[in-house]
Parts: C-alpha cells; structure tokens; sequence
C-alpha cells in the first residue's frame, strides 16, 4: 500500500468513525488533518429545511393518475391467489433466511420484478430466481431455474448461474432457458459472457448459444426482438415446446403417436391458448383435439 | 397482499420513509429546493404507476434510480448554489462580532467549494455527512463500488481543504 493509499484509507476509516485510536493518532500528526477536521465538524451540523411531509403529500396526490393500466394475462383470482402464495413465500423467506431471496412464479404465471439495484427481471412459469441481498452491492449473483429475461443496470458485474452453466454481463438484456432437455442463452443487446457445459463465448446483440438433451452447445442466431408477450424457440425438441405450452397454460398434452423428437423454430404467445397451439401446431403440421384442458394429438 | 404499494397505506408510508432524503438528494444534485420537490414527486408518480412491479424492500433504490434519471432528463442544469441552515447554537456568548462573520465567512466559502464540486462528488460528501448514509448504502444509490465511493468523498474533502486552505492563506 503505498502512502496515500493509506493516508485516504485512514480518513475513510476516520469519517465512518471506525478508526483505532492508534491510527487515529498519527492521522493527527497530519498537516491536513485540522482542516478536514474544520471541514467535517462544520458541515456536520447543516441541515436542509424540514419538508412538511402530510402538507407535501396532498400535494402529491393531486399529481397522481386515479386509474392504473397494467396488464395481465391472468385470469383476476389466479393473480390474487398466486400473488398472494408468492407475498407469503416473499415474507417466509425474509423471515427464515433474511438477506437470501427467492422469486418463483407458479403454472400460469409470468412476472416481473425489479431488483434491488433496479435491474428488470421478467420470470416464465415455474421458475425461480435466488439471489443474496447482503452481498448485492458487491456482486450481482443470481441463480435461476427456469427461464428468464434480464435487463442489465450498469454495475458491479451480474451473473446469473444456471444447471450447467453461467452468464456473466458486461451491461444489456439477454435470456436464460434452463428446463429439461433445453439450455439456452440469448442476447438481445450488449454483450454477455456465456458459459453452456463448460463451452465459454462471448455473445452480441442477435447471439445465442444453446443445448438440446446432453448434446455439445451450438451457436444460434435470431433477429427477433424478446417480447414479453411472446416466447421463442430455435431448434428446440418438440417435447420440450410442448411442455412450455403446458406450464404457460395449465393444459395437459398428450402427444399420441407423434414424434416429439422432431425440432420446432418459432414462437407462441402467451396470452391466448387456441392462439398458441396453431402457432404451435400447424406450423409442424400436427393436427389436435382440445377438450376442456387436455389436448390430444393426432 | 396486505403490503403492496398499490395501497394507499402503504404508498403513503413509504412517502413518510422516503420523501425527505430523496428531496435532499436532488437537492444537492440540482441546488434548487423547489425543483428538488417537484422531481422527487415525479419519482412518487413514477413508483405509484409501478406499483405492482416494484417489491416493498427494492423501493428505496426505485426511487433514487428514477429520481437520478429525472434529473439527468431535466433540460437545464443552472450553476449550482447551496444555502444550508446550521443546526447547532454558537459555541459561547462571548462571540465577538469579528468571530461571528467569520465564520459566515468560512460556511460560504465551504458551501462554494461543495457547489463547485463534480456532481457524484458533491452528492456521495453530503449524502454521508448530511444525510448519515453509509458508504455501503451510497454506492447501492449510486450504483457503483464501495471502494468508488471512497475514492469519491476522499477527493471531494482535499478539494474542499485546498480552498480552505486559500482562504486561510489569503488571509494572513
């Protein structure tokens, strides 16, 4: 350390009050150390005008918009009841574990959150994100399971660690996919650090890398934009599509005698059934029946 | 869910939690008091329209996020002027009058200097001293490292001594 190191060390040490009254000492010995002192103590005793917070909150309530438009793609009771599993959950794990938190969303469910540094964090049906709020401010480290979209604030770095594999952010939006059968890593701006079965490359705007069952990692490319209504899918297993369909709808498919081995590349939306199966379905030339909540294929 | 933002209660309650510091942050962003408060109401609108999005413990940092992008969205940013109110009573009652501007003196040159500052600068030196953040906590406000925030103050306090300091050497 060399001696301004440790000088600014010290006076760090001294404005936070946790000085030893050794380090203290020879800090005095300073030539700068009656002005700082002069500066602190002087400074230490302003204050602003104290704000009339009930007088400045009527105020406020003058500005606020009376009726509120978010949309949902739950039906109202699904929303409340799973809110509500997810608030209870929210408080029992602040309560068990303090400073370790965990998101999940349920079958049916999509939800956004905002981290504690602001970043976006939109997660698919039965997923869950973990993260620990105590070392935050230092690292960004989230673990996922399920699949998730990301937009990055600026910051120390951001990781997000999945089963068999990592992203490390250097600033951006991108998306996981960590289910079954399918690994996959797509950035939609920036740059991100990917790391799939021990396969490590930087990806760009329109990048992917993905892994269907055990096989190696392939580079893809997309110029899709993410879309929160939307899922997308490249080469993935149609089993794999099929089992996305049913968590984003609470449906029951039952393939029949169809292969699902075979590949699909497109999208569903995720806010109409019917819609998605055709989107689904026809594009892979598989005719269906749907009765209540179970789909046959045919 | 009892403690959502979307309820009034507890909106409100976190406007009682948040309002004042926040004002007082853009404050020494901006050196303005009353625009200080229509941008930290700005921040409130923005927090009640995200209600449902932003969870009870990320408030906080919702709020000083979106205060700063409003006020780096602000058209203008004037000369910065700070004006603060002392909280303490004069030392001792034989202050003579020479003492007395003197150390008017000395507050309006320190409120100068802290004016002339870089604005991160000026805002990690006063959040800690005025507001009695940690360290820790500014740099989650400010989105940096601890060790960013150091450097930051330690730099702001030699600029202050060096003014100081001329002041003191004009003087004799």
């Amino acid at each position: 350390m060399s001696r301004s190191d440790e000088k600014e060390d010290k006076v760090i040490r001294w404005l936070e009050d946790s000085i030893s009254a050794q380090e203290l000492e020879s800090l005095k010995s300073d030539n700068d150390f009656d002005t700082y002192d002069k500066i602190i103590s002087e400074v230490d005793a302003w204050e602003l005008p104290d704000l009339d917070v009930a007088v400045s909150y009527d105020s406020l309530k003058q500005k606020l918009p009376h009726a509120k438009v978010v949309k949902w793609y739950q039906s109202t009771s699904l929303k409340i009841a799973a809110s509500f599993t997810l608030i209870a959950l929210l408080v029992s794990y602040i309560i068990l574990w303090d400073t370790d938190q965990e998101f999940r969303t349920g079958i049916a469910e999509t939800k956004e959150f905002i981290l504690p540094d602001s970043s976006k964090v939109v997660l698919r049906p039965q997923s869950s994100i973990k993260f620990d709020e105590d070392t935050w401010t230092t690292e960004r480290s989230i673990e996922l399971q399920g699949r998730a979209f990301f937009d990055v604030n600026k910051g120390v770095p951001f990781t997000v660690s999945f089963d068999k594999g990592s992203v490390k952010v250097i600033g951006t939006s991108f998306e996981v996919t960590s289910i079954t059968n399918l690994k996959e890593v797509v950035c939609y701006s920036g740059r991100v650090r990917a790391m799939l079965s021990g396969f490590a490359q930087e990806l760009t705007k329109g990048q992917g890398l993905v892994a269907i069952n055990e096989t190696a990692p392939k580079s893809i490319n997309t110029t899709n934009n993410w879309a929160k209504n939307k899922v997308y899918f490249r080469q993935a297993p149609l089993s794999v599509v099929l089992r996305s369909l049913e968590l984003h709808f609470d449906i029951t498919i039952k393939p029949q005698e169809v292969n699902t081995n075979r590949t699909f590349t497109g999208a569903f939306v995720i806010d109409n059934v019917d819609e998605a199966l055709d989107m689904v379905l026809e594009t892979m030339d598989i005719d269906y029946e749907k009765i209540n909540e179970t789909v046959t294929l045919r | 869910m009892e403690n959502s933002l979307c309820e009034e209660k507890n909106y409100r309650a976190s406007y009682e939690e948040h309002a004042k510091r926040l004002r007082n942050f853009l404050y020494y962003k901006c050196g303005n008091l009353a625009q200080a408060e229509d941008l930290m109401h700005d921040a409130f609108i923005r927090l009640w329209k995200n209600c449902k999005k932003v969870l009870p413990n990320s408030v906080r940092s919702f709020l000083f996020t979106t205060a700063n992008r409003l006020f780096l969205n602000t058209v203008e940013h004037e000369k910065v002027v700070l004006n603060f109110e002392k909280n303490t009573l004069p030392k001792n009652e034989n202050n003579t009058p020479e003492s007395v501007i003197r150390e008017q003196e000395f507050k309006k040159r320190l409120e100068d200097a802290i004016a002339a500052l870089p604005v991160s600068q000026r805002e990690v030196f006063l959040l800690n001293r005025i507001e009695k953040i940690s360290f820790d906590e500014i740099a989650e406000i400010q989105g940096v490292s601890v060790s960013a925030v150091h450097k930051k103050i330690y730099k702001a306090l030699n600029k202050l001594k060096s003014s100081v300091k001329e002041l003191q050497e004009r003087k004799i």
